[in-house]
């Protein structure tokens, strides 16, 4: 029983091992596969999957804003992205940003993207 | 932060999950060509070697930010999606030293997760440290034969790399392994 056991156990880890090294060597192909390649400026075998899956971080595209005046959820000393432009101030704090990284935006009839 | 007017042409960008060299990868949703975050230029796919124009933004803090601009709006947490908005989901990783890979030595007094002004003037490109220009208020110097000179004002966070003619020159703020790794050849400011 025991000497089957660890037959058992070997195998797995082996076929575990075998799937790691599969995985390592398709990924790539998977990503080549999903985007267009055809053109790059960059080393393509270098670019690799960061954990989440496409969108799987989802950028913002209609953002919501309120006033400064009266805003109880951010304090004074936390850190915010702060633009002006077009005579439109706006402030993203970056504890909000960090959860979707892009925000497709605009100020007046200029569309923008504010990357975190 | 960029423009999205591409050849006077709206994009919308999302966030491809890819990286290269530690730089986020996004992607433009009609082209689904690749772009380097800090670059805002794209790297993959039809509009490869596009650039997006570089629009003015600065890292300060709320307290500053809307005594400065008390009509100021601010981004809500109403954005349609559940998320923990009271924890920023990075603080980990500001906190650790490492990403998953290192692709360059590290000089002496140099650190991954140090924030550097990351300029770029005729393909050549150049790092100021935050923290130093922050102390020191100014910096000058001539990179590339032009005059340049680094302003960093703490009362209101403002930062500026203006030409001697007073003209600006547009920067970004990184990491500076995530600078290091997009732009190899970047000098630094010592």
């Amino acid at each position: 029983m025991r000497y089957s056991g660890a037959m058992k156990k070997k195998t797995t880890s082996r076929q575990n091992r075998l799937l790691l090294v599969l995985l390592i060597a398709v990924l790539p192909l998977l990503i080549a596969a999903s985007w267009d390649f055809s053109k790059s400026s960059i080393p393509t075998s270098e670019i690799m999957g960061g954990g989440p899956p496409r969108d799987g971080i989802p950028a913002l595209t209609s953002p919501k804003f309120v006033p400064a005046a009266g805003v109880r959820f951010v304090r004074d000393e936390e850190q915010v992205l702060g633009v002006i432009l077009n005579g439109v101030a706006k402030a993203y704090p970056t504890r909000i940003l960090s959860w979707h990284e892009l925000v497709n935006d605009y100020y007046l009839d200029l569309p923008v993207l504010v990357s975190w | 932060m960029y423009s999205r007017l591409i050849k006077n042409k709206e994009r919308f960008f999302g966030v491809s999950g890819l990286l290269y060299r530690s730089n986020v990868l996004m992607y433009d949703r009609a082209s689904e060509s690749l772009w380097s975050q800090i670059k805002g230029e794209a790297v993959t796919g039809k509009l490869t070697g596009t650039r997006l124009e570089v629009l003015p933004s600065r890292l300060t803090t709320w307290g500053k930010w809307r005594k400065l601009h008390p009509e100021s709006l601010i981004l809500s947490t109403d954005t349609g999606y559940t998320r923990d908005y009271t924890k920023d989901p990075y603080l980990d990783y500001y906190a650790r030293q490492s990403g998953f890979w290192s692709f360059f030595k590290l000089g002496p007094g140099e650190k991954e997760k140090e924030l550097v002004v990351g300029i770029e003037l005729d393909g050549q490109a150049r790092a100021y440290p935050l923290e130093l220009l922050r102390q020191q208020g100014e910096i000058r110097e001539t990179f590339g034969g032009i005059e340049l000179r680094l302003r960093f004002d703490s009362a209101t966070d403002s930062l500026q790399v203006i030409r001697a003619d007073g003209s600006k020159v547009s920067h970004m703020l990184a990491y500076w392994f995530v600078w290091k790794g997009i732009h190899p050849q970047t000098g630094r400011y010592k």
